[in-house]
């Protein structure tokens, strides 16, 4: 396999298809319905036999549809029994669907093909393109929020474009915890939010480790299988879709106004006084200073009402040997934090081309997104706190004045001299927005092209070639503020070409005796994967305006103001797999997979890895005995097991790496390079393993109006691949990855769902449903290497927040205890020894180990960042021309470490602002509260990792409403078939206790900065984000 | 049949099967240990990197001056109090979750791990066995060099020699004893590989001269005065040293590495991360974007005598010149600012990357040594003569030499030690020893209203490390 692939096959391909016209067509209509009730049925899809193409009903039950004389018509739509119809001549057709009572005669993706839910043994959820497709999100990511059982998704900051993270069935291992995405075959574990939701026909969830051992090496988190949609056979018809949304930030804390402020000051300043050397008395101030000073709510200035929008034009047609689909799509989301936003550009074309025995297709989409950021949570990324826009504007001072006389905005309050009134030099959050202009734009296509050889009618050959080709350009520019902040002048460029190709080839048999069923499938699969980085940067620039940010205006340009920099890394995998599936009679199904993996990251002996799974069903109702219970309408008991691998731990973790030519010293005037290890290897590292076990059971009832879903599982992942950090006197080389330890999750996935109809009389007036799924997991580190703990959460220097060791959940947060305030200076003397400086109104701590000293040994693990369980609710309703969903999502019983407590509740040397809460601090006259005394010097250690900054992080969120209204009815436009108005509000409300601006919270780069370890040891710690915001759309639907 | 149909699907599926090579992905662009350390240019570039953490730089976070300056009576924080460990250092508030004292520790292990690697990796490679033992020789010094400013900040320390694999790292501390006797084995060694001099491109690299001279420090810190006296005997016996006549000369640029030079920091302002960033450190706010953070105590202008001319060398005051401006009193909250180290932004075009060196040991100090060693051993006139060397230049620059910094005729043991004491606090002000002086005199709690006895004698281990390293224990009081 060569690096580049010639995109124009791809693009050749792609058009090929539209020319797939032959003699002798028939223009088809006709109209589906429920044979129960004569309703349209909506959705219904028209296959002819042994041909690539079909059609869909659309809202009134109509499709249209081009075929030849002889062609065998298939209707099937889920829960309905299939139909076959022998074309004969262009009359109008109306076919009547009987009421079917398995609703588990689904398709699913498995693995490498399809296969009807009945067969499936594993644990899979699905989602159809109908459950997202009205949720107006950016991602398929976000789209997936709360949808399935098991899987919890979490955005990081409501920053647009932001990361966002999906964890399948708990935290598996200290390293990457990320699912893999197979978009149309095309394995990719890089952000998925590219993709357009309006492509989706079906997203699967493979959860367990039977459905997922087929992917092997890279499935261990499981797998997520996006399918986009294909080319509908009929005249073409089209989609438009638009709205308009406005967002705004809600949840913002109240922060001190200037009197209060300047109040807690002087308090804060008396206090730390009476503890200090005559000498380094420090001075208040004068209240009468109020009426010069500033008022200034920074939280205001920084966020407003933000516009959202989103453009989507498809097209989809065919002829009976060829269809094809086409998308394009346009989405702008400004941020509510200023200057922040996300542009995405998009454009498919799926086709596909064919007969009886040979189809050739494409799946290809191209897209572009354009973010601009403004970093939107903690402390930068090191030292001068750079970066992030929230956390400066958290921190102003509220008498920090915005504008300088002459109109201008000040840069930093270092301008103002007096840093403990307004700030120790920290910028003005306006100046800091406008001194960044920090752009990401990356270029994807992404797309596979196929071929699918049918020689015999049971034996299938399938080879699929795909790409994803990712361009990132990334620019930023920072304008000099101050010597600490943006100095000198500086622009950063970079380039980063990744390219990742993938073949598969797979053959699959099926074989009918009887009632005995058999299919196997064998297959190979070669990845290659090549990332390219070019870098460069420069510094010093005459003009600042944004036409000359480049890097050819720096002055001087001498080779100390512009620098360059380029590497190349690769990886590949090499695979082999093989599945067999056995079904008796619908009732018994057994079905083994394995997987031969090779990866290009382990060193020559411990190359391959393989990853065997079994799993077994009995459909109870196929069984004869079980036809009398009219009650019960399905029923089927799942089992399954299998191994998986992960291998996502760099790309030369075998070898201890030197780095040359670095700048190291000099010597008689002039630089002298030199050259440093800088990484350690591990020559014996060898695949990471996963072993799940799963039992399951499927139920309907009452003819499926209620159906439910219920798993457990008990997933053990051993031989964990991490990076422990090791002691710093190892001189600060990354530490080697080893296997170290296990991991165990158990849970419980669970998915309730109900239909219903409205009836008036015996004519029904609309339908609902309701989805419940609840998700509990419990993660727990059975043994970590050398039965050392792996610290996790460096993001301050009061040393780790978390420690992940055996009996506790991976990185659980790991803290002195706070008891209460101390009331006397008695009580302070019956405690433990805490310092010599303790008083009345400081934080008494818990003396876990008593031994009468409160130090270091008095942490313990007295948090989790794992919720006791996760929740989705979805209701949907359909009356008359209303259609109204609503869609809830929460998380119940996670602690969240609210490091910015350390800023909301404490008054520091730094004139910095706190939360108006601080007004409840201790004084000698209110003594009933949680709240210390404010002192600039934290003498007693208050500020400590304690569990005085943690707190609960559940929340419930209404994510979504919609109402919608159906015009078509109304206003009975030809050609239209399809025409609906809708209103949504996304964040609707968010239920909490907790007081940061957002409980969604994952792991925030400033904890692991430095040390290298994995951001799953530092989840759910709070720097200060920006939040998800509220938004209100309003959209309009269009098919013709 | 067409037959051709599985001919096609076969022959894919075979081409599938024959790419099993692209497992084989080396390392692009970057070296292993196993195929560096070949060459005499692989030890050249090991031993320079060895060198790195001595660094003032933007990247090193050396936190030495803070530790030896801040923290003693020579300058009081100033600056934006954007580092609040500096505040710490200053109030005598810091803990073991100090970040710069965290820095610090991390810097100082880096240093020596690179030491490490050289004396691991160095003697197997072939080459010129005289190049080999003076890169050898150079890691053993560096190696020494570092222990000794841990051991001065947190007393005794982890002692690793070698180049440990990971899950041998968690080693407790080693008594202060095993860690300066491995100090002096290596300053030993390394004098005995390392040449007197270099020539002028290879200037800054580690001579025979800093061995001794790390050596004679030990050994004062040891209060082992005979000891201190043989080293300072041996170095002066290279006969390459002698004080400058203008005492400037070590703090400028054209003028340094000069004949007072025992052992030097190297900066170069070339805007290539080797700079000295202290330029803008302690540079006055009010000058070209200094961040001012060591403000000069007015303890110390005082200590100066009447006429001295290093104060005016080592404090700038109000309407002096200052890099080509004007000094005033508002420059500073002291109304004082320190002028070693810092140069005029026409030199530095980046203030934060200036080329002015640290002089770790100057041959003043070597003869300051002597005079405290004599002193201690209660030899009044040899310690009076190295105190007058020293003294004689200054009085030369003085605007009246005639009545300026007259002799020391004391002849009380007690009076001449607190007088050479004195001698060190004006001669090496600023030079990053004060604190670490006044500790060893047990003279701290004196100057210093917030120092506790028992406790601030040595600073807290970083509570990371702790974390980091169960076998640990902290020092006493923290």
């Amino acid at each position: 396999m060569k690096q580049t692939l010639p995109l124009w096959i791809l693009l050749l391909i792609g058009f090929s298809s539209l020319y797939g016209q032959t003699i002798d067509i028939l223009q088809l209509k006709g109209t589906v319905t429920d044979a129960a009730n004569g309703e349209a049925l909506i959705g219904v899809s028209i296959q002819i036999k042994g041909g690539p193409t079909g059609a869909v009903t659309d809202l009134n039950g109509a499709f249209s549809l081009e075929a030849t004389k002889g062609n065998i018509l298939i209707f099937s739509f889920i829960g309905y029994t299939s139909k076959e119809l022998t074309v004969r001549d262009a009359a109008p057709i109306t076919v009547q669907l009987e009421t079917e009572t398995q609703v588990l005669q689904d398709m699913v993706v498995v693995g490498y093909k399809r296969e009807f839910r009945s067969d499936v043994a594993s644990a899979i959820s699905s989602v159809k393109s109908k459950d997202i497709a009205k949720l107006p999100v950016v991602g398929i990511d976000q789209a997936l929020q709360g949808q399935v059982a098991g899987v919890q998704v979490t955005q990081s900051t409501g920053a647009p474009g932001d990361d966002i993270s999906i964890r399948i069935r708990g935290v598996n291992t200290l390293g990457s915890n990320n699912p893999l995405f197979i978009v149309d075959g095309v394995p990719t574990t890089g952000s998925i939010n590219m993709f357009s939701t309006n492509d989706i026909e079906s997203i699967e969830v493979l959860k367990d480790g039977a459905a997922a051992a087929i992917y092997g090496a890279r499935a261990a988190n499981g797998v997520v299988l996006i399918t986009t949609k294909k080319g509908k056979s009929g005249k073409p018809a089209f989609s438009f879709d638009m709205y308009q949304g406005i967002q705004q930030a809600t949840h913002l804390p109240e922060l001190l106004n200037s009197s209060e402020y300047l109040l807690i000051r002087n308090e804060a300043i008396q206090n730390a006084n009476a503890l200090r050397d005559p000498r380094r008395q420090l001075t208040g101030y004068d209240p009468k200073i109020l009426d010069t000073l500033a008022n200034n709510n920074w939280l205001d200035k920084v966020f407003s009402t933000a516009p959202m929008s989103r453009y989507y034009l498809s097209a989809t047609g065919g002829g009976p040997h060829g269809s094809y689909y086409l998308m394009g799509e346009y989405l702008d989301q400004q941020g509510i934090y200023t200057g922040q936003g996300f542009k995405k550009y998009s454009v498919r074309i799926n086709s596909e081309i064919g007969n009886s025995w040979l189809k050739l297709g494409n799946n290809l989409s191209f897209s572009v997104s354009d973010r601009k950021l403004i970093g939107s949570s903690g402390d930068g990324g090191g030292p001068g706190n750079e970066l992030s826009g929230i956390r400066y504007a958290l921190i102003a001072a509220p008498v920090f004045p915005a504008y300088r006389a002459d109109g201008t905005l000040y840069k930093t309050s270092s301008e103002l001299g007096d840093p403990s009134l307004y700030g120790d030099g920290n910028a003005n959050p306006l100046a800091f927005n406008a001194a960044t202009d920090w752009n990401i734009k990356k270029y994807r296509v992404f797309g596979n092209v196929f071929a699918e050889l049918q020689p015999l009618k049971n034996l299938h050959f399938r080879t699929n070639l795909g790409g994803d080709f990712l361009f990132t350009n990334e620019k930023m520019f920072k304008e000099r503020l101050s010597p600490a902040i943006y100095s000198p002048t500086s622009l950063n460029e970079s380039r980063v070409f990744e390219q990742n190709l993938v073949w598969n080839n797979s053959i699959d048999y099926n074989l009918l005796r009887g009632k005995h069923k058999l299919s196997v499938l064998l297959g190979m699969e070669a990845i290659v994967n090549r990332t390219n980085y070019l870098g460069a940067s420069a510094n010093n620039f005459s003009r600042t305006d944004p036409l000359f940010r480049n890097i050819n205006n720096s002055v001087p340009q001498t080779l100390t103001n512009v620098g360059s920099s380029g590497i190349t890394t690769e990886w590949s995998l090499y695979s082999f797999f093989g599945q067999a599936n056995y079904n008796y009679g619908g009732r018994y199904v057994l079905n083994a997979s394995l997987r031969r993996d090779g990866s290009s990251r382990f060193g020559q002996g411990n190359r391959y890895g393989n990853f065997p799974s079994v799993s077994a069903a009995w459909n109870v109702s196929n069984e004869t005995f079980f036809s009398s219970i009219n009650a019960i309408s399905g029923l089927k008991i799942r089992a399954s097991f299998g191994q998986l691998g992960n291998q996502e731990i760099g790309n030369y973790p075998y070898s201890s790496l030197v780095q040359t030519g670095q700048r190291v010293y000099s010597f008689g005037g002039d630089v002298a390079t030199g050259s440093r290890l800088v990484e350690t290897g591990n020559s014996k590292i060898k695949w990471e393993t996963t072993t799940q076990y799963n039992l399951g059971i499927d139920l309907s009832l009452l003819k499926d109006q209620i159906t439910l879903t219920a798993d457990i599982y008990q997933k053990t992942t051993s031989d964990i691949i991490v990076r422990v950090p090791v002691p710093q006197a190892g001189g600060g080389a990354n530490p080697p990855y080893v296997n170290a330890g296990k991991v165990e999750n158990k849970g419980l996935d669970l998915n309730l769902n109900y239909r219903g109809r409205f009836k008036q009389g015996s004519s029904n007036q609309g339908s609902y449903g309701i989805t419940a799924n609840l998700s509990l997991v419990r993660n727990q580190v059975l043994s970590v290497a050398d039965s050392e703990p792996i610290l996790g959460g460096f993001g301050l220097s009061d040393g780790p927040i978390t420690k992940t060791e055996p009996g506790y959940p991976i990185g659980s947060f790991f803290l002195y205890q706070m008891q209460g305030i101390f009331q006397t200076q008695e009580e302070i003397g019956q405690s433990p020894f805490q310092t010599v400086d303790t008083r009345p109104g400081d934080v008494k701590f818990a003396d876990l180990n008593q031994d009468g000293v409160i130090n270091d040994k008095d942490r313990a693990h007295l948090g989790s960042p794992f919720p006791k369980f996760i929740y989705g609710l979805n209701f949907n309703a359909q009356y008359k021309n209303f259609d109204l969903s609503l869609f809830a999502q929460g998380v119940q019983g996670n602690d969240v470490y609210f490091l910015y407590g350390n800023f909301a509740y404490e008054t520091q040397s730094r004139g910095f602002n706190s939360y108006r809460d601080i007004l409840n601090r201790w004084t000698p006259t209110n003594t009933n509260t949680n709240i210390p005394k404010v002192s600039v010097d934290d003498r007693n250690g208050n500020r400590r990792i304690s569990t005085r900054f943690l707190e609960d992080g559940s929340f419930l969120r209404i994510k979504n409403i919609t109402l919608g209204y159906d015009l078509k009815k109304g206003l009975k436009l030809n050609g239209v078939t399809a025409a609906r108005l809708y209103l949504t509000v996304q964040n609707a409300l968010t239920i909490t206790r907790y007081h940061g601006l957002d409980p969604e919270i994952q792991a925030n780069t400033n904890d692991t900065r430095g040390y290298n370890v994995s951001s799953d040891l530092a989840v759910g710690i709070d720097w200060g984000t920006v939040p998800a915001p509220r938004t209100f759309i309003m959209g309009f639907h269009l098919d013709f | 049949m067409n037959y051709w149909k599985y001919f096609f699907a076969m022959s894919t599926v075979f081409m599938g099967f024959s790419c099993v090579d692209i497992l084989d992905k080396e390392p692009i662009g970057i070296l292993d240990t196993g195929s560096y350390f070949k060459t005499a240019h692989d030890a050249e570039q090991a031993v320079n990197a060895a060198y790195n953490a001595l660094l003032f730089n933007n990247e090193n976070n050396n936190f030495y001056w803070a530790l030896g300056v801040i923290s003693s009576d020579e300058a009081v924080v100033g600056g934006d109090g954007s580092r609040p460990g500096l505040t710490e250092l200053d109030f005598f508030t810091f803990t073991p979750r100090t970040e710069e004292l965290n820095d610090w520790w991390k810097l100082n292990y880096k240093g020596i791990t690179q030491c490490n690697t050289v004396l691991d990796k160095v003697p197997a490679i072939e080459m010129d066995a005289a190049l080999k033992s003076r890169f050898l020789g150079e890691a053993q010094f560096l190696r020494a060099y570092y222990y000794f400013m841990l051991s001065q900040v947190y007393g005794s320390v982890p002692l690793i020699t070698t180049l440990l694999p990971p899950d041998e790292l968690k080693l407790p501390r080693a008594s202060l004893l095993e860690i300066q006797t491995q100090i002096l084995k290596d300053c030993e060694a390394a004098a005995l590989a390392l040449p007197p001099t270099y020539s002028a491109t290879s200037a800054g690299r580690a001579t025979k001269g800093a061995a001794f001279g790390l050596a004679a420090k030990v050994k004062i810190y040891q209060k082992d005065w005979a000891g201190a006296l043989d080293y300072i005997q041996k170095i002066k016996a290279l006969g390459i040293y002698k004080l400058v006549a203008d005492y400037r000369d070590n703090f400028r640029k054209n003028t340094q590495n000069n004949s007072e030079s025992v052992w030097e920091i190297q900066h170069s302002n070339l805007q290539l991360g080797v700079g000295n960033s202290l330029n803008q450190w302690w540079a006055s706010k009010k000058y070209g974007g200094g961040y001012g953070f060591a403000e000069v105590t007015k303890e110390l202008v005082d200590a100066f005598e009447p006429g001295d001319p290093r104060l005016k060398f080592t404090v700038a005051r109000n309407r002096d010149d200052y890099f080509g401006v004007t000094y005033f009193a508002s420059f500073s909250s002291t109304q004082y600012s320190p002028l070693k180290y810092l140069q005029s932004d026409k030199e530095a075009t980046q203030k934060a990357d200036g080329d002015i060196n640290y002089t770790a040991i100057r041959y003043a100090e070597v003869l300051l040594w002597e005079a405290e060693a004599q002193a201690a051993l209660n030899k009044l006139v040899e310690a009076k003569i190295p105190l007058e060397e020293v003294r004689a230049r200054a009085r030369a620059q003085a605007t009246t030499p005639a009545t300026t910094l007259p002799p020391i005729t004391l002849s009380d043991q007690a009076a001449l030690q607190e007088a050479i004491r004195h001698e060190r606090q004006v001669e090496l002000a600023f030079e990053m020893h004060r604190y670490f002086d006044l500790v060893r005199w047990g003279q701290a709690s004196k100057y210093l209203s917030s120092f506790k006895v028992g406790k601030h004698e040595l600073f807290p281990l970083p509570q990371t490390e702790l974390d980091l390293n169960t076998k640990l224990s902290q020092n006493p009081g923290y």
